[in-house]
């Protein structure tokens, strides 16, 4: 099976993959989006004084 | 831990008590362990929590400031 | 016509606002594109890991490196980029010293990772699926990167020539930094392409000779003067132990400052900087008191370590690194 891979999706913020597979027919049998990034906000935000999230969380995408 | 466990400790001593203080020791010939590798620093009020964090960084087991 | 430079960005464990900083050159954009090719910006233009590759070592005259070193595919790219660097430039506070990902320091990756997709109220995952560095889909196979043991800076996975500090760096300093590669008068090596002083001497805020704090309060529960010191009406401000250079762009805003571009020269730790700059600005007579006035400082790992917690001492036991090790 032919597998045509994009590695990283370009032009956006974030790191992520695209794995597309063709079969015999060359028409598409299945594709993959593979987000390959951890940074961990969902824990690192938790406990923090509320007034200091919006000078955190504008850190997961400043695009 | 071992029974034999020898720490190694950073004194941080102010030149006008604790260091003289260790120092007339030395003079009344008063045996103390080796274990304190004594630092002069002029008041106390110089020590910097960055000091601490470096003798731990450099191996050290404990860090006394006096003064 | 002279050879042109040739300039890259790679991104690595950020939010890309560095990137955008860049963009915020405006015009100024124009004359890097007379003196410079592009050529590796993923973010902004159509490449691919290939085209990378396919750059011979030293072929990129000046790279620029933004985000922190999360996983061994970013270990990777610094690695590349540093061979194909004339000078590698480590661009904003993530590459810097960590930066806000490496927060997550504080936890094991493990943790992190049971975070985010078992218990985060926003996850379904009953069967408790996690991503797999390799997957046997039924097409073929799919790999993933490892997640390192916690977030590097740059410069403690390869050599780094320059810093460009800041959430997002500023952009005067990018337009410095580049003067000065087009000139070919670059600084010495290390140098922190930014101010040399302290946040507070560039704040326009008045403040007295003799700063005391008896309380800490929480930024929204002040009514705050705009013309007086943050931290004299009690609001935690990281200025003091700040390197300066971005005319103090937060505090101005209203704004106390949180410490992205880094601690000034000679400081190894910024936290342990800044908790002894807040230590002598309390005043208490007796231990009690200095507690209760501490107690109101409610995350002072936060406020210490906004930033730079992967370059901090702490954690990072007698020099020993793991995962960052060549």
């Amino acid at each position: 099976m032919k597998k045509i891979e994009i590695d990283p999706i370009s032009r956006l913020e974030g790191h992520g993959k695209i794995a597309i597979f063709l079969d015999d027919g060359g028409d598409v049998a299945e594709a993959y989006l593979q987000i390959p990034e951890l940074r961990g906000f969902e824990q690192f935000c938790v406990g923090r004084p509320v007034e200091e999230l919006p000078r955190i969380t504008p850190r997961i995408c400043g695009v | 831990m071992a029974d034999n466990f020898e720490p190694k400790i950073v004194g941080l001593l102010c030149t006008w008590c604790a260091y003289a203080g260790a120092d007339l020791a030395g003079t009344s010939r008063i045996k103390y362990p080796p274990n304190v590798r004594s630092i002069r620093v002029m008041c106390s009020g110089r020590v910097d929590p960055q000091f601490v964090l470096d003798a731990f960084a450099h191996g050290a087991d404990g860090v006394l400031v006096s003064g | 016509m002279p050879e042109k430079f040739k300039f890259a960005f790679m991104p690595s464990a950020s939010c890309g606002g560095c990137e955008i900083a860049v963009v915020d050159i405006d015009e100024v954009i124009l004359k890097v594109a007379e003196l410079a090719d592009i050529v590796y910006w993923p973010t902004a233009l159509d490449f691919k890991d290939k085209d990378l590759e396919a750059i011979p070592d030293g072929g990129i005259t000046v790279g620029f490196f933004n985000g922190a070193v999360r996983n061994d595919h970013d270990v990777h790219h610094a690695k590349q980029m540093r061979r194909k660097s004339q000078v590698l430039v480590s661009f904003g506070a993530c590459a810097q010293m960590g930066g806000i990902p490496s927060l997550g320091n504080f936890w094991t990756t493990e943790e992190l990772a049971h975070r985010m997709y078992d218990t985060v109220p926003s996850v379904v995952n009953p069967d408790g699926t996690r991503p797999q560095l390799k997957y046997d889909a039924p097409e073929g196979e799919l790999t993933l990167p490892r997640a390192m043991d916690r977030a590097y800076a740059l410069d403690q996975v390869v050599d780094v020539d320059y810093y460009l500090p800041g959430c997002p760096p500023q952009v005067k300093w990018i337009v410095a930094a580049v003067e000065a590669v087009a000139k070919g008068e670059l600084p010495p090596k290390g140098t922190v392409i930014a101010g040399t002083k302290a946040v507070c001497d560039e704040c326009p805020r008045e403040r007295s000779e003799e700063k005391q704090v008896t309380e800490f309060k929480r930024i929204h529960l002040v009514e705050n003067d705009p013309e007086k010191c943050l931290l004299e009406q009690g609001i935690m401000c990281c200025g003091p132990a700040t390197r300066d250079g971005c005319e103090a762009a937060c505090v101005v805003a209203g704004q106390a400052c949180r410490g992205c571009f880094g601690p000034t020269d000679n400081v190894n730790d910024m936290g342990a900087k800044l908790a002894s700059a807040i230590a002598s600005i309390v005043i208490a007579d007796t231990q009690a008191e200095a507690d209760k006035i501490l107690d109101k400082l409610d995350d002072p790992a936060g406020y210490f370590y906004r930033f730079g917690l992967a370059r901090s001492m702490l954690g990072v036991q007698r020099g020993e690194r793991k995962d960052g090790d060549e």
